[in-house]
């Protein structure tokens, strides 16, 4: 028994949407919709859970969801408000424990098998987290109990919005059983679509599937399935995760090959990249640039400098420079992606001096191009 | 076509014009050279389409004709054949005959015609250099181009910019300048009289390297030639073309105008030279930084590796202006020092500022170093 693990997986309910709807009494219980202009070549970023019942859902472009629910409130995201609540948020998740992982701005692991508070029972310190964020934010959020990571992510998106959900280690291996191969974790789309076509549609089909056949199939990943099947997962609680890489991708609505486009957007998710390093205080050396054509075909392309960098606009100079060496522009593009990576770690002995550039003043007029495009495309 | 020659003489020929083809490309004929008998002579000429060679050489005509071969195997294969005459003819179909000793050679040939024409105009109106200016204007610059992979999007900065004015007292000046973004290089050659150049134009790197190799040779009667599109190699026998190219080039006068620079110290460029020579040893490869203290009556250069070890070294200098710690990727400074006899003056801004280092002779050359930060 001193082996069993309690992880908590907490997931605010559509976050973004329900700050909104926090902070503008209006838009209760109405469609809210957070992302790009319907007019434009947005998407959405997050919706209240009244637009999903129109069939509504993230990364949806922003036009289809206008379609989908015309009654629908638009609305920019306002990314430093949510950065704002979720730091509410951990700060909650580290008065119980110190292991918290955060995954993104509204979702984290927690380990809570010792915790600061002396609460023995994983459901109770679960029963509380919730209690507390709503009473400092007035927002919902659902926690997912479990033994291990898998199945406490699961065990959170089972009973949506406002949920608790504990799986039991004598419970798994039924809840496991009957989870939709899609809920599976690191099973996407395409893993999916492979999945079905091979006849596993759920858990239990999964785990009658032998281990080398997994393997042979999907590769590393393989192994991961036979093992998350049968209700193994070790993967620990990493708090403060080492950052190895920092970026920002956005896929299009609609392929593209009009050069100016691509300049625009990469000139935004530059700025995106350049300022989240800024704000982490990180600089890194490698730039990567990530494109996914029509077809689905990813490529990405990068350079290794001889210093580290975090301003947008070297960033955006390195990514143009990696643009030449795509197609684009001859073959159409569905996503962009710019990542900054080799980063100083803490580990990596004394600091590094890096070299500093002439102070040309020259003015980048090609900055005016980008005022067609919002920062709303730019998915979370 | 039939020709008789001399092997080492085709051999210098071939050398050459070696540089010149554009091994890389997708078009073949690009990476072959084209051969002409006519009159009493062989032309060997060779393009990339942006820089242009040919060589001339008196030989024992045969039959006049052309034809274009692989530059490369050519130039392998004669090397190898033994010093003597080299009998050289294409048969009707594609194929040339080698026949050196008891050497039997046989290549494949493409079509004279496929080859793209090389055109040598407006070498009237060009501005006549000396060689003894723009081969050191040249070699000042080259260093400081970056290298392709790092290139910069925003800028033209493969190449050297080529630009002419006027100073305050009216006197006309050419004016070389390249960076890598880190550095700077400009070298100036006043003129007396004023040769326009237009805006400014950018003479590639490969262009660069290769007019420098042709000055290399020393070759009696050559000179070079300045015009607004292309720069011009003349030597008897020999004649080239870089074509130079349009591009945006940073704006670098405010970055070597001297009032940016309050401090200044007197230093001996050999000195300092050897000294960092030392250091870069040390500092090879893991930081490439190294400290320099400025202080009122010597300059300290240190540099240390936590697995190697450390330098540190004092150099006499004489500083007008307040005393700093500085760090600089010794290399850059190497660079240009090794151009400088005796003393030279190291300008100063401050620890995160640019130096710049100043040597003036013939031309009057200014290298600007950016520092490293921790």
């Amino acid at each position: 028994m001193e082996n069993i693990r309690k992880i908590i997986h907490i997931d605010m309910d559509a976050f973004y949407a329900s700050v909104e709807q926090r902070d503008n009494p209006r838009l209760r219980g109405r469609p809210v919709i957070v992302g790009g202009d319907p007019a434009g070549r947005g998407v959405v970023a997050a919706c209240s859970y009244e637009a999903r019942k129109f069939g509504v859902h993230s990364a949806m472009p922003s036009s289809r969801a206008k379609r989908l629910c015309p009654e629908a409130i638009f609305i920019h995201p306002r990314f430093d408000v949510y950065q704002q609540v979720s730091q509410q948020i951990m700060e909650i998740f580290h008065e119980y424990t110190d292991l918290v992982e955060p995954l993104s701005l509204d979702e984290a692991f927690l380990d809570v098998t010792c915790n600061k508070k002396g609460i023995a029972s994983a459901t109770e310190t679960a029963r509380r987290l919730r209690a507390e964020i709503r009473k400092n934010t007035s927002l919902t959020a659902s926690a997912g109990v479990s033994y291990n990571k898998f199945l406490a992510k699961a065990a959170s998106d089972y009973r949506k919005p406002d949920g608790l959900t504990v799986i039991t280690p004598e419970q798994a291996q039924g809840f496991i059983d009957q989870l939709p191969i899609g809920k599976f974790f690191g099973v996407g789309k395409v893993t999916e679509q492979k999945m079905r076509s091979l006849g596993i549609t759920c858990g239990a089909e999964l785990r009658q599937v032998p281990q080398e056949r997994l393997v042979r199939l999907f590769g590393k990943m393989g192994l991961f399935f036979h093992s998350i099947a049968h209700g193994i997962d070790e993967r620990p609680v990493t708090p403060d995760r080492i950052r190895k890489s920092l970026g920002r991708e956005i896929t299009l609505h609609e392929d593209i090959d009009d050069m100016d486009a691509i300049f625009a957007l990469l000139s935004e998710l530059a700025d995106s990249v350049g300022s989240l390093l800024k704000e982490e205080g990180l600089k890194g050396r490698t730039v990567v640039l990530k494109l996914k054509y029509h077809d689905f075909q990813s490529i990405t392309r990068s350079i290794t400098l001889d210093h580290r960098l975090d301003n947008a606009e070297e960033i955006l100079d390195k990514a143009l420079l990696l643009l030449k060496e795509t197609e684009a522009g001859t073959r159409k593009v569905r996503l962009l992606g710019i990542t900054v990576s080799n980063f100083e770690l803490p580990g990596d002995g004394p600091p590094r001096p890096y070299q500093l550039l002439l102070p040309f003043c020259d003015v980048t007029e090609q900055k005016e191009k980008t005022g067609a495009y919002s920062p709303s495309m730019l998915q979370p | 076509m039939k020709c008789k020659i001399q092997k080492t003489l085709l051999q210098n020929m071939l050398a050459k014009v070696q540089g010149f083809t554009e091994k890389k490309s997708t078009l073949p004929i690009l990476s072959h050279i084209l051969l002409e008998i006519s009159g009493d002579s062989l032309q060997v000429k060779a393009t990339d389409l942006h820089t242009s060679i040919q060589v001339n050489s008196p030989c024992e005509v045969i039959q006049t004709g052309a034809c274009a071969i692989n530059g490369k195997s050519f130039y392998d294969i004669i090397r190898e054949l033994p010093e003597q005459m080299v009998e050289f003819w294409v048969d009707d179909g594609s194929h040339a005959h080698i026949i050196a000793e008891n050497n039997r050679i046989k290549m494949n040939v493409m079509d004279a015609q496929e080859y793209p024409m090389v055109e040598f105009m407006d070498m009237d109106h060009g501005y006549s250099v000396d060689l003894s200016i723009m081969k050191p204007m040249i070699e000042r610059t080259i260093f400081s181009i970056p290298s392709s992979s790092e290139s910069d999007s925003k800028y033209t900065l493969g190449g050297v910019l080529l630009t002419s004015g006027r100073d305050e007292t009216g006197k006309g000046y050419i004016e070389m300048v390249s960076t890598d973004t880190r550095r700077l290089s400009v070298v100036r050659y006043y003129t007396g009289e004023h040769i326009d150049m237009g805006g400014g134009i950018i003479v590639p790197r490969k262009g660069l390297q290769e007019l420098k190799r042709l000055m290399d040779n020393k070759e009696e009667g050559s000179r070079v030639l300045l015009t607004r599109d292309s720069i011009f190699y003349t030597s008897p026998d020999t004649l080239a073309t870089v074509r130079l190219i349009d591009g945006k080039f940073p704006d670098y006068q405010s970055v070597v105008s001297p009032e940016a620079f309050p401090i200044t110290t007197r230093i001996n460029a050999q000195e300092l030279h050897s000294v960092l020579k030392v250091c870069a040893a040390m500092v090879s490869d893991i930081s490439n930084c190294v400290r320099f203290s400025f202080h009122k009556d010597r300059t300290i250069v240190f540099a240390s590796n936590p697995d190697q070890g450390e330098v540190e070294t004092p150099i006499p200098s004489v500083l007008h202006g307040d005393e700093l710690d500085i760090n600089f990727n010794p290399r850059y400074f190497m660079d240009c020092l090794s151009f400088i006899e005796g003393e030279t003056e190291i300008h100063l801004k401050g620890s995160q500022g640019p130096c710049m280092i100043t040597d003036s002779g013939i031309t009057e050359s200014k290298w600007v170093i950016m520092p490293m930060r921790f």
